[in-house]
């Protein structure tokens, strides 16, 4: 299968700025040399605390927020060198349902009128818009009577039903995927995570799911990256991921995720680590995961050099000094 | 973990109805909940936003502003059987803090920014234990070390803003902890930290209470956190309890539809790609709950019966029960 989205060396940096001012006194390494390829119609789940990175990653794949260096192709094309015609070309392509459907919903345009723009600023303005625009929101599992209704009369599971009708009004490809269901209730949730599947299976989409809640990213996702302080530190299949995670940070990750299974608590071995993760303002010399790491062979070489994020087992990569590769695979 | 039954329990909620007055009507909040918390047990209360957890935490030591809020006259609060419900603000500033402690989602807000962290903490020592300024801080510090701050010297001067969200948090249980309270409510306290962070602060109450012997009320919708740390759970939906038991009850034989829905909503780490089964729908309004069993719209068994209100029904020993009619 070919990649629809490769990524090299993708890297965001922020500029800190202090005093009134605002003299730059450092930067913000938020996305610090990514690579990724994302292939037609699977779902790849990037997962990983706050402030690792993964929204930055999202953003700056679909240049919402503007890379500082790195290398971004989407089918076939150099998203970087992109300009006006180019970039709207791409954007109808690639598109991004955000968390808080509210804050992204234009509270003052009816639902209808919403969706139409869309449509009209990427030349879909054929003759009857008013019926895209009906069998969007059907496709959504809205109802045609909600074509005038506005955001403030819809309940947060119904406004991300909206925020994914808005994304797929112009036909894309792709979507980034940036938290879409943490903010809904347990019962709603469930609907949209079931909504988004069967829009993958009936429209051929490809998906970048992001978000910090594990279970929900297995039961999506083809494959999974985790990201620690900017950086994928472990890249494999859903299932060989969590069945024999192969970065300590993925396992104590793993570990600490509640489990609605109180018969097996007692049985479960839980890493719990010290300390918080560290800021990316100041991150640590060597492995970023070196302060916090539980590995027993952790040394020297780990407090000094940066791990590279390499493969471990069939297609199953780890960036992590200590962690051994099995016999049997060949290096990339 | 080391529920003692038998005994009068600690805390005992009956039919405890807070109703709020607002432009869409009456919302009924909270609409005849029933509950005990034993001494040293972890009692769960847990349900989706809107089922009224939230006021009924706040409601048990007088913390919601009335009006809008209204208590009604025969919702009964008894903590070590003394009645709560129309006690003196005076006597409920002594139980709070001495007695009953809270801590809430947000430690942030909770928190006072202009301050250094241990003179909050030691305010309260000083305040309800009567520590002098010395020995405030003394105090403090070992509060701080308890709830596994390191370098609680020197973290005793810190701002609230220089600590991150976990820290803070353990701050607030310091200060919690400070009155060595029996009780001690915690209204989604994890819901705001990351999964590591997360699985750390659980660790802390977990081994806190077993030191202490202290009974936790755990408010939270968070169906994990409740089967990693309860002893019992309290279901919530539309305003009343719909489900008790113990944890193994209702993780393994769920009885009222609403639990065995979200139970169901959940991805399942041991069957990835399973299809979930959502609840249709969404929670009505607090205006406007269905009349009978309010979950009758969302209910794949709904039936004829289910159009009158259902009554919390006794299932079996030590807070077996669920309101739904097909249940026993």
């Amino acid at each position: 299968m070919s990649a629809l989205l490769s990524v090299r060396g993708l890297r965001v940096e922020f500029p800190v700025r202090r005093g009134a001012f605002g003299r730059v006194s450092g930067t913000v390494k938020a996305v610090d040399g990514v690579d990724l390829d994302v292939r037609r119609s699977e779902t790849v789940g990037l997962v990983g605390e706050s402030g690792c990175g993964k929204s930055t990653t999202g953003r700056a794949i679909l240049r919402l927020v503007e890379p500082t260096a790195g290398r971004v192709v989407f089918d076939g094309e150099d998203v970087g060198a992109l300009d006006g015609p180019g970039l709207r070309r791409f954007r109808k392509r690639a598109q991004i349902v955000f968390q808080d459907p509210f804050g992204s919903l234009n509270p003052r345009l009816s639902v209808g009128a919403m969706l139409e723009e869309a449509l009209q600023v990427h030349g879909l303005a054929g003759g009857d818009r008013r019926g895209r625009v009906v069998a969007l929101l059907e496709r959504v599992g809205l109802r045609a009577e909600h074509v005038d209704r506005y955001p403030h009369e819809f309940s947060g599971g119904q406004r991300q039903r909206l925020g994914i009708a808005r994304a797929l009004s112009v036909e894309p490809d792709f979507l980034v995927l940036d938290e879409p269901v943490s903010a809904l209730d347990v019962s709603v949730r469930a609907q949209v995570v079931n909504l988004l599947v069967d829009l993958q299976r009936d429209l051929g989409l490809t998906y970048l799911f992001i978000a910090h809640d594990l279970a929900l990213v297995e039961h999506l996702s083809d494959r999974i990256a985790v990201m620690y302080l900017g950086r994928i530190v472990e890249l494999a299949p859903a299932d060989a991921l969590y069945r024999h995670p192969r970065h300590p940070y993925t396992r104590s990750l793993l570990s600490a995720v509640p489990r609605p299974d109180p018969i097996g608590r007692e049985r479960r071995r839980r890493i719990v680590l010290s300390g918080d993760v560290p800021s990316p303002v100041d991150p640590p010399t060597g492995c970023p995961f070196h302060p916090r790491c539980p590995h027993p062979l952790k040394d020297e070489e780990c407090r000094r050099v940066v791990p590279a994020l390499a493969e471990k087992a069939a297609n199953h990569a780890a960036a992590c000094h200590k962690e051994p590769a099995e016999r049997s695979t060949t290096r990339p | 973990m080391n529920a003692r039954s038998g005994g009068a329990p600690l805390l005992s909620v009956r039919d405890l109805r807070v109703w709020f007055d607002t432009d869409q009507g009456v919302a009924r909040a909270v609409d005849g909940v029933s509950f005990d918390v034993l001494e040293g047990e972890t009692l769960g209360i847990v349900g989706e936003s809107g089922c009224g957890k939230t006021v009924t935490s706040l409601s048990l030591l007088g913390l919601l502003p009335r009006p809008p809020a209204r208590v009604l006259d025969d919702s009964s609060i008894r903590f070590r059987g003394e009645e709560l419900v129309g006690a003196s603000a005076r006597r409920l500033r002594r139980l709070r803090g001495n007695d009953i402690a809270m801590i809430f989602q947000e430690p942030m807000s909770s928190l006072n920014p202009v301050y250094p962290i241990g003179d909050q903490i030691g305010e309260a020592l000083r305040l309800h234990r009567g520590l002098d300024r010395r020995a405030a801080r003394q105090e403090t510090i070992r509060l701080l070390d308890e709830v596994g701050i390191a370098g609680a010297a020197q973290r005793v001067d810190d701002h609230p803003h220089q600590l991150s969200g976990g820290m803070r948090q353990r701050v607030m249980i310091a200060m919690a902890l400070s009155c060595a309270p029996e009780l001690l409510i915690a209204d989604e306290p994890t819901t705001a930290l990351d999964v590591t962070v997360q699985a750390q602060i659980l660790e802390l109450l977990a081994s806190l209470q077993a030191a202490r012997s202290m009974a936790v009320l755990l408010i939270t919708h968070d169906l994990g956190v409740v089967a990693e740390v309860c002893d019992r759970v309290a279901v919530m939906y539309a305003g009343q309890i719909v489900e008790t038991g113990t944890v193994q009850e209702i993780f393994g034989d769920p009885r009222h539809p609403y639990t065995r829905g979200l139970l169901d909503s959940l991805p399942r780490v041991d069957d990835p790609g399973h299809r979930l089964k959502p609840i249709p729908g969404t929670v009505p309004p607090p205006t406007h709950w269905p009349d009978g069993c309010r979950f009758r719209d969302r209910c794949p068994l709904a039936a004829p019966p289910c159009a009158a209100p259902q009554a919390l029904l006794d299932l079996g020993p030590e807070g077996r029960a669920a309101r739904c009619w097909r249940a026993p």
